[in-house]
């Protein structure tokens, strides 16, 4: 895709790893810049490949490149998140109680008991279906699922090939944002057999 | 459940997410392992619980009544003498498997929330352009005029006695023309809340060819406003409401408002139409 691509701007490889004439500086700050600018008019999250493609470098760079911008949000409201081969700017949480005072914002809200549980039988079984959701709940779960999918936490990502094709759900990066992972491998770890032999679930955590 | 006040019609009956929920709570009430289920007792509570929410004229989930049939089968199983080889399943090893998987699915619930209390004040900006959709390449009108040809085709393929009943409703409702602007009604409530719904099974759906065609254009005017996406997968091409556009402006019943426009009346296939 970089090939045909003849309104990128095309930046020598080795002068974006070694930065050490000012002119290659330039050029990794300039890549840098553009990357920041374009996840910023995005708002949403953009992957690697977009950025890396768009900027006519190569992702590995790109990451480095994020990160970077990522540690220069340290000391401001925004964050730069990592979400899976994505990344997204957003706010930090600890400025949500001025947001919402200078904007008003609608608060999300919370999800109801049936949604969370089914959100995290998605979320540890993905991609799956309605079905295998309800036999693990014991209960119809179809209305859960579409909350879901309205706030964005969960998307169709196919079908399932056996007899009335059911759809298969998988989590979206909204989802990573939202409950502050930056990969699926980061979903705390379920002990359900150790927890089920003390009387009490001690600690919470 | 709760055991206090017993004579007092009790009005906080906890409610649960579904017969599993109950199950859990009541083993956790009872302090008895998963794996070594007193069933007799476990089945009496469970009883005792759907006695009372009959008593508050709460409606029993069908789910919870299976449950209770698939619990006395257990405990009937129980009563059974073993074989001497004593090597037969525990009767109660699915039951205890299952519970066990929804135990993981609530634990699992709960660390969710704990991160979701932490993390959803994270704010993004809405983009100032929304992003295009990717056309795939090699699109062409005649591809729009096959495919309506082939539904076309299909449609007659169906059997006949349907087909009979068709050309009747068809003759009766010759003269009515389908707005576009109703069929956009009909096709948002329809992907209201359906995450995939066919292309096909849709045009299948239409009995007239005016309500296929207005059909067909309010998909048009739905794409064009970006209320509607659509993707293409194995099983043909899917249609499902554009989750970005609706964020609590566009609820079923309410048709957006620039789509007002679009009430383009088709003429119905009938042969005393003029010609141009």
């Amino acid at each position: 895709m970089t090939a045909n691509n003849n309104q990128s701007h095309n930046f020598p490889e080795e002068a974006l790893k070694t930065p050490g004439d000012t002119g290659e500086a330039q050029d990794r700050n300039f890549a840098k810049r553009a990357i920041e600018a374009i996840l910023f008019a995005a708002g949403a999250a953009v992957p690697l490949e977009k950025l890396a493609e768009a900027v006519g470098i190569d992702i590995k760079t790109t990451s480095a490149l994020c990160d970077e911008l990522a540690l220069e949000c340290e000391s401001r409201g925004i964050q730069l998140l990592s979400l899976g081969d994505r990344r997204q700017f957003c706010t930090k949480e600890e400025y949500e109680p001025y947001i919402k005072a200078a904007l008003g914002v609608r608060p999300p809200g919370g999800l109801s008991q049936a949604a969370l549980e089914v959100l995290a039988i998605i979320a540890y079984n993905q991609p799956t279906t309605r079905v295998f959701v309800e036999q693990v709940r014991g209960t119809d779960s179809s209305h859960a699922i579409t909350t879901l999918l309205e706030r964005g936490l969960i998307e169709c990502v196919g079908k399932l090939d056996v007899p009335g094709k059911p759809n298969l759900y998988a989590t979206t990066p909204e989802f990573l944002r939202l409950f502050g992972l930056s990969s699926l491998d980061e979903l705390p770890a379920i002990d359900a057999l150790r927890l089920s032999d003390e009387p009490e679930e001690e600690g919470g955590l | 459940m709760n055991a206090h006040n017993e004579s007092a019609p009790n009005f906080k009956l906890e409610v649960f997410e579904g017969p599993l929920d109950l199950l859990l709570a009541l083993i956790e009430k009872n302090k008895v392992d998963i794996f070594d289920i007193p069933i007799a007792l476990i089945l009496e509570q469970y009883m005792e619980y759907l006695e009372r929410m009959r008593e508050l004229d709460m409606e029993i989930a069908g789910e919870f009544i299976v449950c209770a049939a698939e619990l006395m089968l257990i405990k009937s199983r129980m009563l059974l003498p073993r074989s001497p080889s004593g090597e037969e399943e525990d009767p109660r090893a699915a039951l205890s498997a299952a519970l066990l998987e929804y135990k993981r699915a609530k634990l699992a619930a709960e660390k969710l929330a704990e991160l979701y209390e932490k993390h959803s004040g994270r704010y993004k900006r809405e983009p100032e352009v929304p992003p295009a959709g990717e056309l795939p390449e090699g699109l062409d009108v005649s591809l729009l005029s096959r495919a309506f040809r082939r539904i076309l085709e299909k449609k007659r393929e169906l059997p006949k006695l349907l087909l009979r009943s068709e050309r009747t409703l068809e003759r009766l409702l010759s003269g009515r023309t389908v707005p576009v602007g109703e069929r956009i009604l009909w096709l948002m409530r329809k992907l209201y809340g359906n995450a995939g719904t066919s292309f096909n099974d849709l045009l299948y759906e239409c009995r007239t060819r005016s309500e296929l065609v207005a059909t067909f254009l309010a998909l048009l005017e739905l794409l064009r406003a970006q209320r509607v996406r659509l993707s293409d997968t194995d099983g043909g091409i899917m249609l499902s409401l554009d989750m970005a556009h609706r964020r609590g402006k566009t609820s079923p019943d309410e048709l957006p408002s620039n789509l007002t426009s679009a009430e383009v009346l088709v003429p119905t296939e009938s042969p005393s139409m003029p010609e141009p």
